[in-house]
């Protein structure tokens, strides 16, 4: 329970087109949906002249904003612009990306009429703090701790700047999680029998854009991923692309008619095919039904689950192959496999299941919580642990990940002299003594590498720095280096000169373009900049709408018979007249300030107020002090005050009532209303 | 309580299966009666701001989009197999593709007129030209 003075700990899974977030509470896992009642948030954040928006609201207007919308950003993070996949990702993008003087991939855009260039860790993070607002607005209250999810595959780098995004959205990131590792723990949970014996899980994650196949291991309490495979541009999408092509020959050959080159009635017929997609993994029939797609003429055709499966075919093996491909990188055979585990909402096609369950020779599936939440799911449980509290249902889940990949240095000509082999649980800490192999050596350069080849030239560079050493005969000064892998898989480096206490630590940030420190606290700030510039305008447009009804509620209220009657022609015009100028300011000034309609508030009241508090007083002289009549005037008052409060003139209301004492009653069953 | 029990079962089918599809009906009716209510307020910002839209992309694209979510709402909507409520349907998604078209229409309209006051301004200026060189000669 998120007691005792601590604040809960939420996961998030902050995914390629999809984030979902979810809390541990009452013993069970909530996922949270969002503003909109949906319970995962597009990765989508859109600018334009006047405001941002994240989630929802920027997919929804993709279309009108292509330039200036940006999404994907998980493709980006944490890679260089020279990158072959960033290259390839960018011809399919309608936002710019450029590279800034590090090599470092920039977004650009246009925001409040301004050119601005933003990371893909800032991107990240204006997900992950929407996705944060979400999280509080369902608890009440405000949320430091959380777990972001990255994919198996993810590098150092690409989890550095997962890290960094966190921070930059004013996050505590516990711990940067194994996508698959979080689905596996979701279900391992749901799992009743989890004992404590090995279990080789496999996890299967195909989502809307990504495939990633996975093998873990898990041990008394460490979870290691043994192999991960996968191919980024393969999902949901795909298959929709297969049936619009399909439809399009359809028409062709009953019409006549090509249709792709009509944008609008392949996005319908698109809509279409992927709601009659999602039909199909249930019914084994539908029709996809378009009136008047193009030309007048209507597009009907129906399509059987088999059909459906025929045209997927290729995509479908080609899911089955990196399964494959798996458990030859994991060096297992399939019997050994324990569970299979289904994550990602295209794993909801029946045949993708039935083609799994054949290839473990008819393995039932694990697939009893919903795939679009697996992750997030996870992710909670392992926040809620890592939060420090425990409840019996989660005590069996405690976990240690390992390393996938050898850390370890360049050596003499070039050998990798391996410091923390792979699959070491982490964190850990370990430490190597290195000498030098000149007389009088200067300075010692010290390569950092991560990967399993002999020759680091086929590992990946991490990072290199410099030890300066004092000049002495070869063999005697004794450097010992210093290994630290934290809990997120993020590794540390420290190296000393022993004898002379010369030390120096290596931060990997510089060599992969990574944020610097200053950077990232740059961004925070202006991260806070742009939240509050979010919020001005949600006032202005409020404060706007409040002008506007408040506008209409006047004119409508002298249009009222009871109070038509009352008024004079010319203290009529007068209103009139001051709510059409309001209405015309409201029309021509878009972008004033709250003050501007506050000011124009209170000059309409100055018009409309004396003449209501006027009218009502003469009723009150009207009326003769005999008790009949009184109490008949008080019943039309009463009327009068109940209009008015009905139409939430707030400011009339009170001077009315302000000068008319002994009302009140009447007052508080006005407001009762 | 006598007609209740001369009822058979296949009575009570049918009436249970009367209701529900009115029902279903009426309500699929009024989404759509919701529907062809937004379409005609967009028609009439569009007759409004007529000279807006010519002249701004922005606001074409904007409306053009208002219309386009309308219309794969509007694709979304189940119509029973009942061709009343098809008719009904594709009545009004004629409309709303004819509004796209006449926004379409406007965009190619106004780069014409574009041209030709571009056109014009060039003939306006070889005319001063021939003048001046007449005036010389």
């Amino acid at each position: 329970m998120a007691t005792n003075g601590k604040t809960p700990a939420i996961g998030i899974d902050l995914g390629t087109t999809y984030s979902c977030v979810a809390v541990w509470q009452r013993d069970r896992v909530e996922i949270i949906a969002n503003d909109q009642g949906n319970r995962t948030t597009p990765s989508y954040v859109a600018f334009n002249n006047t405001q941002r928006m994240i989630g929802d609201a920027a997919k929804n207007q993709a279309a009108t904003n292509p330039t200036n919308t940006v999404f994907d950003a998980k493709r980006l993070i944490g890679r260089r612009f020279s990158d072959q996949e960033v290259q390839s990702d960018m011809e399919l993008w309608p936002f710019k990306v450029i590279a800034d003087v590090n090599g470092k991939p920039m977004i650009a855009v246009d925001y409040n009429c301004e050119k601005k260039q933003f990371s893909a860790e800032e991107i990240s993070s204006m997900v992950l703090a929407k996705m944060l607002d979400i999280a509080e607005s369902f608890l009440g209250s405000t949320v430091k701790n959380a777990v972001i999810t990255v994919p198996a595959y993810f590098n150092d780098s690409q989890r550095q700047a997962t890290k960094d995004a966190g921070k930059i959205a004013g996050l505590n990131v516990l711990r940067i999680l194994h996508e698959p590792t979080a689905a596996a723990i979701a279900y391992r949970l749901e799992m009743k029998n989890c004992n404590n014996d090995r279990r080789n899980v496999f996890v299967f994650d195909l989502g809307g854009g990504t495939l990633d196949v996975s093998l873990l291991v898990f041990e008394k309490d460490h979870i290691r991923v043994k192999a991960t495979t996968g191919d980024t541009h393969l999902g949901g999408e795909d298959f929709d692309n297969n049936m619009v092509t399909y439809c399009v020959k359809e028409f062709k050959r009953k019409n006549k008619m090509d249709i792709s080159g009509n944008k609008r009635a392949l996005r319908r017929l698109r809509t279409a095919c992927e709601k009659a997609k999602r039909i199909l993994s249930c019914s084994t029939m539908t029709t996809i039904e378009v009136d008047s797609l193009y030309d007048g003429i209507d597009f009907h055709s129906s399509i059987s689950r088999a059909k459906f499966e025929e045209l997927n075919k290729d995509y479908l093996n080609k899911c089955i192959e990196f399964v494959g491909k798996c458990l030859i990188d994991a060096k297992m055979d399939k019997s050994s496999v324990h569970d299979v585990v289904l994550a990602g909402g295209s794993t909801r096609i029946p045949k993708l299941q039935q083609l799994l369950s054949d290839f473990f020779d008819g393995k039932d599936l694990c697939k009893c919580i919903n795939a679009d939440e697996a992750v997030a799911y996870g992710a909670a449980v392992h926040a809620y642990m890592l939060n420090g509290e425990s409840s019996e249902k989660v005590q069996n889940a405690s976990l240690w990940e390992v390393t996938p990949l050898s850390l370890g240095l360049q050596e003499d000509g070039g050998i990798m002299k391996v410091i923390i082999p792979r699959n070491t649980s982490i964190p850990t800490k370990m430490e190597d003594v290195l000498t030098t192999h000149f007389d009088n050596q200067t300075n010692i350069l010290i390569h950092v590498y991560e990967g399993e080849r002999k020759r680091t030239r086929d590992n990946n560079l991490l990072g290199k720095f410099v030890l300066e050493i004092p000049p002495v005969p070869r063999g005697v000064p004794q450097i010992s280096v210093c290994f630290e892998l934290d809990y997120d898989g993020i590794l540390h480096v420290s190296a000393e000169e022993k004898s002379r206490g010369i030390s120096k630590k290596l931060a990997i940030t510089n060599d992969k373009g990574r944020l610097s420190k200053k950077e990232i606290e740059r961004m925070i700030s202006e991260a806070e900049k742009y939240k509050a510039e979010d919020e001005m305008y949600r006032n202005k447009v409020q404060s706007r709408h409040a002008l506007e009804k408040y506008a209409y509620n006047m004119r409508d209220a002298i249009n009222i018979k009871e109070i038509s009657l009352k008024l004079s022609p010319e203290d009529k015009k007068n209103i009139n007249d001051a709510i059409d100028s309001a209405l015309e300011w409201l029309e021509v000034s878009m972008d004033a300030n709250p003050n501007d309609f506050d000011n124009m508030r209170s000059t309409l009241s100055s018009v409309f107020n004396p003449v209501i508090v006027k009218m009502i007083k003469d009723e009150d002289n009207v009326a003769p002090p005999d008790t009949v009549a009184s109490s008949g005037s008080n019943s039309v008052k009463n009327g009068l005050l109940s209009i008015l409060a009905n139409f939430a003139l707030d400011a009339v209301y009170s001077a009315a009532t302000g000068d008319i004492i002994g009302f009140a009653s009447v007052i508080v069953d006005c407001l009762s209303i | 309580v006598g007609s209740e029990r001369t009822r058979t079962n296949s009575d009570s089918a049918t009436e249970i299966q009367r209701v529900l599809r009115g029902f279903l009906v009426r309500n699929t009716l009024r989404k759509i009666t919701a529907m062809r209510v937004e379409l005609e307020r967009i028609e009439s910002e569009i007759s409004v701001e007529v000279m807006k839209l010519k002249r701004e992309q922005r606001e074409r694209v904007r409306v053009s989009e208002t219309i386009m979510n309308l219309l794969l709402k509007l694709d979304s909507v189940r119509v029973l197999h009942y061709s009343g409520l098809r008719e009904c349907r594709k009545s009004l998604i004629n409309k709303a593709i004819a509004l796209q078209e006449m926004l379409d229409q406007m965009a190619v309209t106004h780069s014409d007129e574009m041209e030709e006051k571009e056109s014009e301004c060039v003939e306006a200026k070889n005319c001063l030209v021939e003048e001046e060189e007449e005036e010389e000669e």
